[in-house]
Parts: structure tokens; C-alpha cells; sequence
């Protein structure tokens, strides 16, 4: 794999988190509202560690889900990553699968669930889904059908976001990447309390330019 | 050339992809129009077709995340093989144990049970790796399917991957010409997959029986393809994981509606060739007219 395909494949770093968000998190702001959904997630597939991680969330576990990352061989995001299928599920919550897996990864248990693959040029580069939808006067087939029309939408997003990334990065800059070299060179070398001491030198001065 | 004011059939309208405003490839609400078709077969009935079949002497082969066969609505499968990659990334064909952490091969294994209680049912994982090298376990699957000499086999999924296209068709054409029906889904979404747009598979979406006049189960014919045939796939009750029951609506809970249609048919008339099957699927459409409806 060339090192820009690999680059595109990779979840943006949390030091992205502005270009993720404004991205990404309309469109699962989106799904929920139109769904009346308790929440709306993306996830992003990183074939590189065959993981899906939470590219964005809206509703339950907006605050605390962005950037954990499940294995891909488990649950229905992983099916429908596989599949390029979408699917709709209700009730759920008497299922000890979903219990299980809803409880280690969000704390929050669906009772129905929606998932659409977030597909690209061919490529299945993520996964829609919504939870705990308010019925409306749309049926179950006009649901799913506009779900995928909004993971159009989010898998472009998802692939421009992978494209921003290594381009607008700054640990790209030769420069950068030379005094961090130095610095973990320098770091590598000492224990101990003189180690402790040096990095709160570092921690001081990266306070500073933070001010 | 077409009369200048004659209606343009269905089927011969160009560029065909989705009707707006309604699910993509799916029935609309109503249910698709009605064929006035006076068949020439008018002897096949769905009672002649697959009336008291059990679809017993019949193998099918279900390609998916693996089926727990110790579910109840499966009532055990007879084969379990996974496709795994080795060192090199090459797919392999293996036994292993009938399982499944997802549910949805579960979920289609315990449809075709239900229609067709005495087929001969497999199970091959092409879905528990997730996306390492989906392509070639997918066709490494289907292969080994094909030359087992499956009589049915149940595709739930799909790749919208253009350099698995030219493989895949010729592995389809392969399946027909040895009389293995593929019955494949169609996307739930406005997008280009396959395998079920070929032509040499019998394609799947979902239609709400509630939203038909008569909800009684049944298949129907779609007159305007690449979707031949609408089955039952709206809030389902399937087989999940853990002995668990669900509803389910999708076009991948329709499919092996039509996969156990088509088990009935050859447990009943074993020499028909898949042609055979794919057209008294259509005769025995519950939208196709003729003095042989039910």
C-alpha cells in the first residue's frame, strides 16, 4: 500500500478534531433530526487496524464517544461494512448481543437500530447508523432508502475528511517533525526523576503556547 | 420501431436505476402494477409449482456471517465452512463450527427453514473478517458453492467494488449453466452493486405486505427491472443471535424468501433448470394475471 493510500485509510488525529466536526457532524445532526433519533452515529472504517471508529456522534454519547473504536468483525456495523448492505432492526433490547455490545462500547442500549454503508467509488469507507427513531408517516423501506441518501452524503464527507488530513497536517512540516525527533531522542535517554524533570519543561513551555 | 403515441412497456424504458420518491429498488406502497399476462403455462400453479414440497432433496447454500445452527428456527445445518486468508492472502475454503457472532446469516438460514423445512441447508462464512479482503472471500466463497453443485444459493449481500464485476458475472454464468440458482439482493439504496444485477441471477427487494391489498405472504414480480422479483423483507420476524427472535426489514430478509421458493420448486420438479424455476417464479407472481392465480 503506498503511504497516501495508507494516510487516507487512517482516522484523522484527534488534532483534526475541527475538520472532522464540521464535516462530519451536520450530517449525523442531520439523521437524528430528520429520524427524530435518541442518536445518530458515523464510523470510520480503519482497514489498517480492522477497526470502526466513531467519526462523529449526535444525541446519546455525543460527549464521549468521538475516537473509540470497536473490532470490525463485530456487530451489525461490521456486517453491513462487509455487505454494502443496509439494514433496519427493531426490537432489540431483548437481545443480550446488542446488551452486551451496546453497553462496553456506548452505555446506551437501543431498542431498534438502522445502519447504511457509507459507500465511495466502490469503496465501503464507513457506516451510518441511527438508534431509537420516532415513527413517522414514512414506512420501514422509505426510511432506509433515505438513510442511504444521507450516507451519500456522509461518505463523500468521510473521504474528503481522509484527504484533508495528511495535506493540512502539520506534523508534515520537515521542521516539526525534526524537533519532535529531537525531543523524543533527547527523552529516550533518561529516567527518573531527571526524565520528570525535563518534562514538566516541556509541559510548561507547551502551556505557554497554548496562551 | 415504436409507433409514434404506443405506450412504452416497462421494461423497455431506457436508463431504469430507481423510481424517485419511493425505496430504492423496493415495491412501492400498493405493491407493483398487475401483469395482464395470458400465459401459456397456465397449468403452473403455485399448487402445481411447489404445492405440498417440503424442499426436501434440495441443497441450499447459505454465503453470509455463518448460521448458528443450534437456533431454533434453523434446525441445524448440514455443512459449516468459513473462507479464511492465508500467509500469502490467498482465500481457503475450511470447516469450521456453525456459528455465527452476528445473526444475519442466522436470520436468512431460519427463513428458507421456514419455507422449505426439508432442505439440506450450508453455511459459508464470507462476512466474519470484516472488510480485509472482502472481494476475494466473497468469490472464494461463491466458487466453492458453485462447485459443490449447491442447487440454491442465497446471496444476502453485495459489492459495489467495478473490479469484482467481470468475476463475479462469469462465476454467475458458471452457476446458471449447472443449474445453481443464485438468489442474490438487491441494494437498499440508490447505488450500483452486484451481484444481482445480472442477469443470470434472480434478483430481490423487499415489498411491505401491509401496504398490498392482500397481505397474505407472497412474491411478486417487479415489471421493471434490474429487480425481478419482490419478496416479504418489511419488519420481519427472523432468527438472531443467542436463540433470539427480532424484526428485521431488508432486502437481505427477502432474498432467502425467494431462496426457499425456489427449494419447494426443485424438491418438487428436480430436472427444471434455473430458466425453469426463474419463470414459474414469474407465473406464480401474486401480480401476475391469468386464470391460474390463487
Amino acid at each position: 500500500m503506498s503511504d497516501s493510500a495508507q494516510a487516507e485509510r487512517a482516522f484523522p488525529a484527534p488534532a483534526k478534531a475541527y475538520e472532522s466536526a464540521a464535516l462530519l457532524q451536520p450530517i449525523v445532526e442531520t439523521a437524528r433530526g430528520v429520524f427524530g433519533a435518541a442518536a445518530s452515529s458515523i464510523f470510520i472504517l480503519d482497514l489498517d487496524d480492522s477497526a470502526l471508529v466513531f467519526g462523529a456522534v449526535a444525541g446519546a454519547g455525543a460527549d464521549s464517544l468521538v475516537g473509540k473504536r470497536f473490532p470490525l468483525d463485530t456487530g451489525i456495523a461490521g456486517w453491513v461494512v462487509g455487505s454494502h448492505e443496509s439494514l433496519r432492526l427493531d426490537d432489540l433490547s431483548g437481545n443480550p448481543t446488542f446488551s452486551r455490545d451496546a453497553a462496553e462500547s456506548t452505555g446506551y442500549v437501543p431498542n431498534a437500530l438502522m445502519a447504511a454503508p457509507l459507500l465511495f467509488e466502490g469503496e465501503c469507507v464507513g457506516v451510518l447508523e441511527v438508534l431509537d427513531w420516532t415513527e413517522g408517516s414514512r414506512t420501514e423501506l422509505e426510511d432506509l432508502a433515505l438513510l442511504g441518501l444521507i450516507a451519500n452524503q456522509a461518505a463523500a464527507a468521510v473521504r474528503m475528511l481522509a484527504r484533508l488530513i495528511p495535506e493540512g497536517d502539520p506534523y508534515a512540516d520537515p521542521r516539526i517533525a525534526a524537533m519532535s525527533g529531537q525531543i523524543r531522542r533527547s527523552l529516550s535517554r533518561l529516567s527518573g526523576p531527571e526524565l520528570e524533570r525535563r518534562l514538566d519543561i516541556l509541559r510548561s513551555l507547551v502551556l505557554m503556547f497554548d496562551d | 420501431m415504436t409507433e409514434p403515441g404506443a405506450a412504452v412497456r416497462p421494461w423497455r424504458q431506457e436508463g431504469v436505476s430507481q423510481r424517485p420518491g419511493v425505496p430504492a429498488w423496493g415495491a412501492p406502497r400498493g405493491g407493483p402494477p398487475a401483469v395482464d399476462a395470458d400465459l401459456w403455462l397456465s397449468d403452473a400453479s403455485a399448487s402445481w409449482a411447489y404445492g405440498g414440497a417440503d424442499g426436501s432433496g434440495v441443497r441450499v447454500c447459505v454465503l453470509d456471517t455463518g448460521v448458528d445452527a443450534s437456533h431454533p428456527m434453523v434446525g441445524g445445518v448440514q455443512t459449516a465452512m468459513r473462507v479464511e486468508l492465508d500467509a500469502t492472502g490467498e482465500p481457503k475454503v475450511v470447516p469450521t463450527e456453525p456459528t455465527d457472532s452476528t445473526g444475519h446469516g442466522t436470520a436468512c438460514a431460519g427463513v428458507i427453514r421456514s419455507l422449505a423445512p426439508a432442505c439440506s441447508l450450508a453455511s459459508v462464512q464470507v462476512l466474519t473478517s470484516g472488510a480485509q479482503g472482502t472481494g476475494r472471500v466473497l468469490i472464494a466463497g461463491l466458487k466453492w458453492a458453485i462447485d459443490e453443485g449447491y442447487d440454491v444459493i442465497n446471496l444476502s449481500l453485495s459489492t459495489s467494488k467495478p473490479a469484482l464485476r467481470a468475476e463475479l458475472a462469469e462465476l454467475c454464468d458458471t452457476a446458471y449453466f449447472r443449474r445453481s440458482m443464485i438468489c442474490a439482493s438487491a441494494h437498499n439504496s440508490p447505488v450500483t452493486s452486484y451481484p444481482w444485477r445480472f442477469a443470470a441471477v434472480t434478483s430481490v427487494a423487499s415489498i411491505d405486505q401491509r401496504t398490498v391489498d392482500n397481505d397474505q405472504v407472497k412474491h411478486y414480480y417487479n415489471l421493471t427491472p434490474p429487480v425481478e422479483f419482490f419478496a416479504p423483507g418489511v419488519n420481519v420476524q427472523v432468527a438472531w443471535t443467542a436463540g433470539t427472535v427480532i424484526k428485521a426489514t431488508g432486502n437481505s430478509f427477502a432474498t432467502p424468501y425467494i431462496t426457499g421458493i425456489c427449494a419447494l420448486i426443485l424438491s418438487k420438479h428436480p430436472e427444471l433448470t434455473p430458466f425453469e424455476v426463474k419463470t414459474l417464479l414469474y407465473s406464480t407472481s401474486a401480480n401476475v394475471g391469468g386464470s391460474h392465480v390463487r
